[in-house]
Parts: structure tokens; C-alpha cells; sequence
């Protein structure tokens, strides 16, 4: 039996939870997308040294744990003087080990252009640098919309374990309140929900941008 | 004595231990249109990538108006390699069109014209907007200016790409096999733009299988077989009596499959 006033109780903390949430998967997103085009370049246009440093990054991001991830940063910020950053150190993790796989989508989409497009804009003049932001980057975001939607959503449901480092997100959050009403069914089918509501606008999100850029697409 | 436009001296050019160009020397006149013939794999299209330095040849040196390509030569006589910066302003002053178009499908035919001259050239974009409407008027695509290059056909990719290369106002013009990639009722749209660029004493170098064009536009023909230059003659010349056995042979089998199916232009009626 679902306990409505239970329910009415926990929502408005669960509330104030999904903001947290929300805000840990936009951190550790966009942290996550810059140190993976920066990775992705680093890769495929730093030399023999780039290369070994993406290529190592990414193997040591994904060869362990996101959850033991997590404990190396959040024990490992106090002794460089930042004490008491459980959010910081969540976003950091999170996204740390998501640019690991960000550095392979951007590295996939930066292959996929034709290396005709490349040879036509050397002819025409075009530096390295211009080729990149105004020939391969650009092309390279649209083509890879899709996987970074995806990535961005596993993004939001490894929020959760930022709960062993005490950062209230929702599910932290729906433990909290159980413990005290002992009412799992209620809190937790309304956290799930809550997942869902959020993964829906970041799809939207995303779809509407694809469709805004389908037009460039081959 | 006319002005050398693009010229290569001894250009060799090897992939691993496979030598495709052996020593090839040219020389490219201003207002010159040179047709470049011969079977697959006598390495035309790989001199003309050489010309162009997006392949630098293994051996040899190639003069753009008598200016070493990517190679600096102090006044000792010591060379270098040219800085990125002065190679892509070198560049940017040959004109290349490919087999397979490259447009820039995130950008539209106004776009793709317009990115050299105002991200290269400098030049203001509402100045390069003027000046890629005026080739567009040229190439025949003036309505086209606001449409991508995904929903144009193959034979107005190709103007555009053509349009794009005109508006560096480059020095001369590479054609990579211009039409082989277009269907036979496209082919005749994009003659007729090179053939208005040679009426208008463009200099140019193209590579094609198009006999007809040769024939007729062309101010000189480079026969190649082997990664070697077998004759370089008038077009006439070349169709009415080939010096060389190699080029009678290609000749004959070519203008056989004329005979046979007729050329693009025929086709197109």
C-alpha cells in the first residue's frame, strides 16, 4: 500500500534533492565534455607523447570503479587543501571518468570526416587550426550527438554513488527518509520516476538539437 | 618567352619501395590549358597532387610564378621546410577541384564559397558574399546560394566546388578528374564551366578521361602511362597522330568505346 501522506512529507526534500542531482549530472557532464575534447585532440593531434597520455587517461578511467574513483578523489582533495567538497569532489570524479569514454565518441566523430573535406580546405588555404574549429569540430559535435546524449544519461544515473560521499543527491536523499519512515516503496518508486522526468528533458533536449541540426548532416 | 605558372622539376614521387612518378619535368604557361591523359595508374592524378603540394613528391621541386613550393632556400642555399603559415598562403593561391567534390556539408554553397576568402584572404564578408554571388552567376547556381550541398546534385556539387576554388582567385586551376564520379547526363553542366574558364584564358590542369573536352578545350595534351610523361603535345597533334605506340594504343581503345556508346555530351543529346 502506498502511504500518500508519507509521500506528501518526502516530496518537497526529494525536491530539493533532484536540484542537487541535476546539477551533479550538469557538472560532471560538462566536465566530461571538455576533458574529452581536449583528450580526443591531445590523441589524434598531440604527438607520440599526446597520444600515450589520452590513450593511457582513458584506459585507467575505464580499467576500475567509478565508486572506487570516487573515494580516490574525495580522499585525495583534503591533502591538496581542499577539505570538505563532497559536490566538487563527485562532479570531478563523475566526469573524470565519463571524459574517458567522451575522449573515444569525439575521437570516433573526429575520424568520420571525409578526409576529402580536410584535403579541400588545405587547398584552399585553410591552417590547421581553422580546419579544426571551423571544419572538423563542427561536424564532428553533430555526428556524435546522439552517443553524447547517451553518455550524458549514464552520466545522471552514476549520481547515485555520490551518496557514499555523503552528497545529498535523491537517492541519498530517499535512504535518509527511509530510514526514518521506513517506507521504501513510496520514496524509492518516486525517486525512479524522478530519474525518468530527468533523463526525458535531457532527451528532449538533445532530440530537438539533432533535429535543428539534421540539415548538416550528409 | 611566356610566364611559367606552375613548373616541377624532376618530381619523383615513391609510395614505400613503389615508385609512382619518375622524374616528371613540366613546365605550366600562364593562360595554358593542359589536359592530362592516360590509363589508371600512370599517376596523373598523383603529379597533380604534387603540383598542388598536398602530396610533397619525394624528389623534385615545383615553382608556383618561379616560387619554391614548401621548401625555404637561404640565400646560402640551404633549405628548409617552409612554415605551416607560408605553405597554406602558397596554397591558397592553386585552386583544386576533386573527383569527389569535398564540399563542406555543415556549410552552404554560400558558406563553402565564402570560408577562404574571409578566413584566408582576409577579406570582409560582405565583400566575399559579393564576390561569391558574381561566380555563382558564372557557374549557374545563383539560387542555389542558400542551399546545402547534401541536397544538390552531383553536377552542382561540382560547380560549386569550382566556384568555391575561383573565389581565392587562385593562379591556376587542378582539375582532379572533375566528371568521373558524376552520372553521363551531369557531365556536360561541368564541361561547360571549365570550358568557359579556358574560353577566359584561365590557366589550368586538368586531369580527365574526357576525350572530347581534350580535344576541344584543350591547348595541350600530357600523355602518361607508368608514372611517366610519354607525350606532350598540341591537341591535334596528339589526336591526329600520336608519336607514340603507347598513345596510339590508349587512343584506340578509348575512342573504340566512344564509337560504342558515344561520349556524355552525345548523351546528354
Amino acid at each position: 500500500m502506498v502511504d500518500l501522506a508519507i509521500l506528501s512529507q518526502a516530496l518537497p526534500a526529494i525536491g530539493t534533492a533532484a536540484v542537487v542531482t541535476v546539477a551533479l549530472t550538469l557538472a560532471a557532464s560538462l566536465i566530461s565534455l571538455v576533458v574529452g575534447a581536449l583528450s580526443a585532440a591531445v590523441q589524434l593531434g598531440g604527438g607520440p607523447i599526446g597520444y600515450a597520455l589520452s590513450r593511457t587517461y582513458v584506459s585507467l578511467m575505464r580499467g576500475t570503479p567509478l565508486f572506487v574513483q570516487l573515494l580516490v578523489v574525495y580522499y585525495g582533495l583534503p591533502p591538496i587543501g581542499i577539505r570538505g567538497q563532497a559536490f566538487l569532489a563527485a562532479a570531478l570524479a563523475i566526469g573524470l571518468n565519463s571524459g574517458a569514454y567522451t575522449t573515444e565518441i569525439l575521437r570516433a566523430a573526429i575520424l568520420a570526416v571525409p578526409r576529402g573535406q580536410l584535403e579541400a580546405a588545405t587547398t584552399i588555404g585553410l591552417t590547421w587550426g581553422k580546419i579544426w574549429r571551423r571544419i572538423v569540430l563542427p561536424q564532428a559535435f553533430v555526428t556524435s550527438l546522439p552517443m553524447l546524449t547517451a553518455e550524458f544519461t549514464i552520466v545522471l544515473k552514476s549520481t547515485p554513488l555520490a551518496s557514499v560521499i555523503a552528497v545529498t543527491e535523491m537517492t541519498y536523499t530517499g535512504v535518509l527518509i527511509q530510514s526514518r519512515t521506513y517506507s521504501a516503496s513510496e520514496v524509492f518508486l518516486t525517486i525512479a520516476v524522478g530519474y525518468i522526468l530527468i533523463a526525458q528533458v535531457l532527451m528532449r533536449l538533445s532530440r530537438s538539437l539533432e533535429r535543428r541540426t539534421r540539415r548538416l548532416r550528409f | 618567352m611566356p610566364v611559367s605558372a606552375i613548373r616541377a622539376e624532376g618530381v619523383s614521387m615513391d609510395f614505400g619501395s613503389l615508385r609512382v612518378l619518375h622524374g616528371i619535368n613540366v613546365d605550366v604557361s600562364e593562360g595554358e590549358v593542359v589536359a592530362v591523359l592516360g590509363p589508371s595508374g600512370s599517376g596523373k592524378s598523383t603529379l597533380l597532387r604534387c603540383l598542388s603540394w598536398l602530396t610533397p613528391p619525394t624528389e623534385g621541386a615545383v615553382y608556383l610564378q618561379g616560387e619554391r613550393l614548401g621548401v625555404a632556400v637561404a640565400p646560402d642555399g640551404r633549405q628548409s621546410r617552409l612554415s605551416a603559415a607560408k605553405l597554406a598562403r602558397q596554397r591558397s593561391r592553386i585552386g583544386m577541384v576533386f573527383q569527389s567534390f569535398n564540399l563542406w556539408p555543415h556549410l552552404t554553397v554560400l558558406g563553402n564559397i565564402t570560408e577562404g576568402p574571409v578566413q584566408v584572404l582576409g577579406l570582409r564578408p560582405g565583400e566575399a558574399r559579393e564576390r561569391a554571388m558574381t561566380i555563382l552567376e558564372t557557374v549557374g547556381l545563383a539560387a542555389k546560394a542558400s542551399a546545402y550541398p547534401a541536397t544538390l546534385s552531383g553536377g552542382q556539387q561540382q560547380r560549386v566546388a569550382i566556384a568555391r576554388a575561383l573565389a581565392m582567385q587562385p593562379e591556376l586551376l587542378l582539375f582532379d578528374e572533375p566528371t568521373s564520379s558524376l552520372d553521363p547526363e551531369l557531365v556536360g553542366e561541368v564541361l561547360d564551366v571549365i570550358e568557359l574558364l579556358a574560353a577566359r584564358r584561365t590557366t589550368m590542369v586538368v586531369v580527365t578521361h574526357e576525350i572530347a573536352f581534350a580535344s576541344e578545350a584543350a591547348t595541350r595534351v600530357i600523355f602518361m602511362d607508368g608514372g611517366r610523361i610519354v607525350e606532350d603535345t598540341l591537341p591535334a597533334t596528339f589526336f591526329r597522330d600520336p608519336a607514340e605506340e603507347r598513345s596510339r594504343r590508349f587512343l584506340e581503345r578509348t575512342l573504340r568505346r566512344y564509337a560504342q556508346f558515344g561520349s556524355h555530351r552525345s548523351a546528354e543529346g
